[in-house]
């Protein structure tokens, strides 16, 4: 488990935690970032803010692995910056 | 703003990036009614359609992202809907950015408003390989969906009629997140008890949704509750059952906000249609390298620096048109009236005729400036810096997104504080509001290009870059010293969506550049021309009575005006350690209402025309190298115009802008103090 | 991940090349900018290619970070990094040709400004302007910029 402000470029994570604020909790969670819920981590130079998007049911696979430029529909991208993605604990799923 | 002459009223919802500025500008044709939202400082928008006959009020609804207590735009949003109940709501939803979108749509929806979707950008959803079933989707969600492509005002037809029909024919759908059996029995429970003490509040608000609100302690229904006789019974048992809840599912808030987004899930999946095989994204493609740590910067220094040389270069010919014409011609020409007395004459060309051209003189290169600006802005870089100096404005406890109102300030320092308005977090945005004053606004350019070109030659170039760069290290160490202190708070972070970047949009662009430049004509120029009315008087005046427009021309006579009077003796006192002269202090008090005057005031006290003012002050001898620097530096840091005060203000009251006006003046005498003890001990003179 | 446009992929044979000589170029001529505001703010006298190259700091910046992306995307291709060369070919083509617009923006302004002010500029001087290293390298990126697009607008999506 490490901070989204580590993950690696190109990889997917799960979040598994989020230690903030109420104020920050609640307004990741209202843009869709909750425990559980799976990341595609667009750009990343760690640690460092982060840019990702949520992967969904529609996510794209293409021959078996993610693309790592292919848009995943439906959700727009997030920029989170360094210390709201240290505040974010997620575990990797998928190595770029 | 009340109903009268309208027979009906709709509200534009939707988050951020959907497209719902063109929307709206579609069905309003462009016409609208700017103004505020009652006792905040949120910009509301307000037009008018025609449809069916009907003449419809369309109210133009912040960009939130859910209906929540916790920010000011959500509450406006939420009290509207309630209070003035407009006949229709009508929600953006984004077909490349659907989950959020449909979010607020379904908090819209449990707050009982009349929701038509207009289920926009679906050419852009196309693109990325997928189609949107929108008739699965009406029938899912009980609400009429209408597909458009706003920048080609495909579906605005369609849109219009939807909206005329659903005027007529009210659809509700309280009900559509189910939350499952134990929370669904409390939110029976709490809605029992409503409706039997306090049956007047269902008619305001549906009661489930003031149960849903008050499991998830919503502080403002919790507020509007507790202030009713039986409030307390109703708080009591809504109290017991969230305990209750609390034990079996955990917080209830976010569990509920966690089962809105699992319907939200479910209804995506049964309408998302894959068309095609998506290819690379170009937004992806081009982040990869713009949003590199090391790539990225220069990148973006390399635009800054070609949008400044679009600013001032490119706009020469217009600069240079207005000041033939109007500081030339006219003031010529006002000058030749006869039959008029001296003091008239005068009074129209020196002091009005001035004041207006000292206004519209520098209006080209703020409006190329925030031109430039709103094409990089509209095609979606502007995030991209905000990401590239996050990590260094994260030491200074400060959003990335601070960076946006401070370039804003390079053109105009009054948007410049405006813009802070962006800033989600209370303590950041009054952060930002109070140090973007310290950018380096275009006014003061001239006393650079002025003072730096008679006294340092070659080095003015050098000189003037390192005045901006001076700017924004004060602005981030004032940033952080206020964010220690006054202004504590852990940094909540910066979150920010970034938008695919996208051709700039015409309208788009036109708007916000005339928006800001508005604010600088407006605001700015008012204070400017009063301004140089004043020191038009205050010149040609003085304790000897009035000495007649020649003392414009002759420097003898103007040291007897109030203006010389005022500059001798802030010249002795104030002033003395940093060895400026008399004329130079004047310059400074007036500049103390407009950095455009600074220049213009000077150039009367020498008593030439500003064309000859450089080499005058290089003959003068008044300043050396050192004390030049330290004048710049001076006329840097202290209070911006007035205008800018004013602003300031504006968004965090009278106190905080008294506080900006004693720190900036403090600041900048120190600065400049320290340059001349630093400069002397170092050799200079 | 498939990026299968041969036919375009030979194009590249010419694009990466002219990248390298471009990017050597615009590289030396930010140097030689930055060597020139040197010399001019010590006064020095004479500088380096004062026909072309201006003592500016600005300029060299905008050169210097032109030909540092060129070398860049060479330096991607020849680590396959084929997607990143394209993006990094795109900026620095692109930054190439908006410093090149602005300077021809700026000599029509100032031939505009002629005409304002009555000061009459002669046909040598915007001669010369025209002829400036940041416009006359941009000329040549221009119809480069071919290439990279239409290999863009087969494999992207623009939105």
């Amino acid at each position: 488990m490490m901070p989204l402000a580590y993950a690696r470029e190109g990889s997917l994570v799960r979040v598994s935690a989020i230690r903030a604020s109420k104020g920050l909790y609640r307004r990741l969670h209202e843009l869709g970032i909750m425990e559980g819920k799976i990341l595609r981590v667009i750009k990343a130079q760690g640690p460092g803010p982060v840019i990702i998007e949520i992967v969904n049911s529609i996510s794209h696979v293409y021959g078996g692995v993610p693309c790592p430029y292919c848009p995943i529909a439906t959700g727009g991208r997030l920029l989170l910056g360094f210390g709201v993605a240290m505040k974010i604990m997620v575990e990797e799923v998928r190595s770029p | 703003m009340t109903n009268e002459g309208k027979r009906a009223r709709i509200a534009l919802a939707g988050i951020p990036n959907v497209g719902k500025s063109l929307i709206f500008n579609r069905l309003t044709g462009g016409r609208a009614w700017v103004g505020n939202w009652p006792g905040v400082t949120v910009e509301k928008k307000v037009g008018t359609l025609k449809v069916n006959g009907i003449e419809v009020e369309v109210v133009d609804l912040p960009g939130i992202y859910s209906l929540t207590a916790y920010s000011v735009d959500e509450l406006i949003a939420r009290n509207f809907i309630v209070e003035e109940k407009p006949d229709v709501v009508v929600c953006i939803v984004s077909a490349i950015n659907l989950e959020r979108s449909l979010y607020l749509a379904l908090s819209l929806l449990e707050l009982g408003a009349n929701v038509i979707i207009d289920l926009n950008m679906v050419d852009l959803a196309e693109k990325e390989g997928y189609r949107i079933n929108y008739k699965k989707l009406e029938s899912i969600l009980g609400v009429p969906v209408i597909p458009t492509i706003a920048p080609t005002g495909r579906g605005i037809d369609k849109l219009k009629e939807a909206i005329g029909k659903a005027i007529r024919e009210k659809k509700v759908q309280i009900r559509i997140v189910d939350y499952g059996r134990i929370v669904e029995e409390a939110i029976s429970k709490i809605e029992e008890t409503i409706r039997s003490l306090a049956p007047e509040l269902t008619e305001k608000y549906p009661a489930r949704w003031i149960a849903l609100k008050l499991l998830e302690e919503d502080s403002d229904i919790v507020g509007k509750v507790s202030k009713l006789p039986v409030g307390k019974e109703i708080l009591d048992k809504a109290n017991q059952l969230r305990e209750m809840l609390k034990e079996k599912i955990g917080d209830p808030e976010s569990y509920i906000v966690e089962r809105r987004y699992e319907r939200v899930s479910e209804v995506v999946k049964a309408v998302v249609e894959k068309v095609a095989i998506p290819k690379v994204s170009m937004t992806d493609l081009l982040d990869s390298i713009l949003t590199h740590k090391v790539v990225g910067i220069p990148f973006a220094l390399s635009v800054i620096y070609l949008l400044f040389r679009f600013a001032f270069e490119v706009s020469a010919p217009l600069v240079d048109l207005v000041d033939v014409a109007i500081n030339g011609y006219l003031h010529d020409l006002a000058l030749g009236i006869h039959g008029l007395p001296e003091w008239f004459t005068s009074l129209l060309a020196d002091g009005i005729i001035a004041g207006v051209g000292a206004v519209l003189v520098f209006l080209p290169v703020i409006a190329f400036f925030f031109l430039g600006f709103a094409v990089l802005e509209d095609v979606g870089y502007m995030a991209r810096v905000a990401f590239l100096v996050d990590k260094v404005f994260h030491k200074f406890n400060l959003p990335g997104k601070t960076v946006i109102p401070l370039i804003i300030g390079f053109g105009c320092n009054v948007p410049g504080v405006m813009a802070a308005r962006g800033i989600e977090d209370e303590n950041e945005r009054k952060t930002t509001a109070l140090i973007a004053p310290l950018a380096s606004c275009n006014a003061r350019l001239p006393v650079y290009l002025v003072i730096g070109g008679a006294i340092l030659g070659a080095m003015a170039g050098f000189a003037i870059l390192s005045l901006y760069v001076l700017g924004i290290i004060l602005a981030l160490i004032v940033g952080l010293l206020l964010r220690r202190t006054l202004f504590k708070g852990a940094s909540t972070g910066f979150i920010m969506e970034l938008p695919p970047y996208m051709a700039p949009r015409l309208g788009n662009v036109a708007i916000k550049t005339w928006e800001r430049t508005k604010r600088f004509l407006f605001k700015a120029g008012t204070v400017i021309f009063l301004a140089t009315l004043i020191v038009w008087f205050l010149s040609v005046t003085g304790p000897g009575g009035y000495l007649g427009p020649e003392a414009l021309e002759n420097p003898q006579l103007i040291r007897e005006s109030w203006v010389g009077i005022l500059g001798r003796s802030l010249a002795s006192t104030v002033f003395s350690p940093m060895g400026w002269d008399w004329r130079a202090a004047v310059a400074l008090f007036f500049g103390f209402i407009a950095k455009e005057i600074v220049v213009s005031s000077m150039a009367i006290l020498y008593g030439v025309g500003e064309e000859k003012l450089m080499d005058v002050i290089a003959e003068n001898q008044a300043f050396t190298p050192l004390t030049a620097y330290a004048y710049m530096a001076f006329v840097l840091i202290y209070v911006p115009c007035i205008a800018t005060l004013a602003m300031v203000r504006n968004e965090l009251g009278l106190k905080y802008a008294i506080l900006a006006l004693i720190y900036e003046v403090l600041l900048a005498y120190i600065v400049s103090l320290s340059i001349i003890g630093i400069g002397s001990a170092l050799g200079f003179s | 991940m498939e990026s299968g446009k041969s036919i375009f992929k030979r194009y590249m044979y010419v694009i990466i090349p002219m990248e390298v000589m471009l990017g050597l170029a615009y590289l030396m001529v930010g140097l030689i900018a930055i060597i020139n505001w040197y010399l001019g703010t010590i006064g020095a006298g004479e500088i380096l290619y004062p026909d072309y190259v201006p003592g500016d700091l600005g300029v060299s910046l905008v050169m210097l970070s032109i030909g540092f992306l060129m070398i860049l995307s060479v330096y991607y291709w020849f680590r396959r990094e084929i997607m990143k060369s394209l993006a990094a070919t795109i900026l620095g083509l692109g930054l190439a040709v908006a410093a090149m617009v602005m300077q021809v923006l700026v000599i029509i302004a100032s031939w505009l400004n002629s005409i304002i002010v009555n000061e009459p500029i002669t046909y040598e001087e915007l001669k010369l302007g025209f002829l400036r290293a940041d416009a006359l390298l941009g000329y040549t990126a221009l119809p480069l910029l071919y290439v990279p697009l239409r290999i863009l607008r087969k494999t992207t999506i623009t939105q």
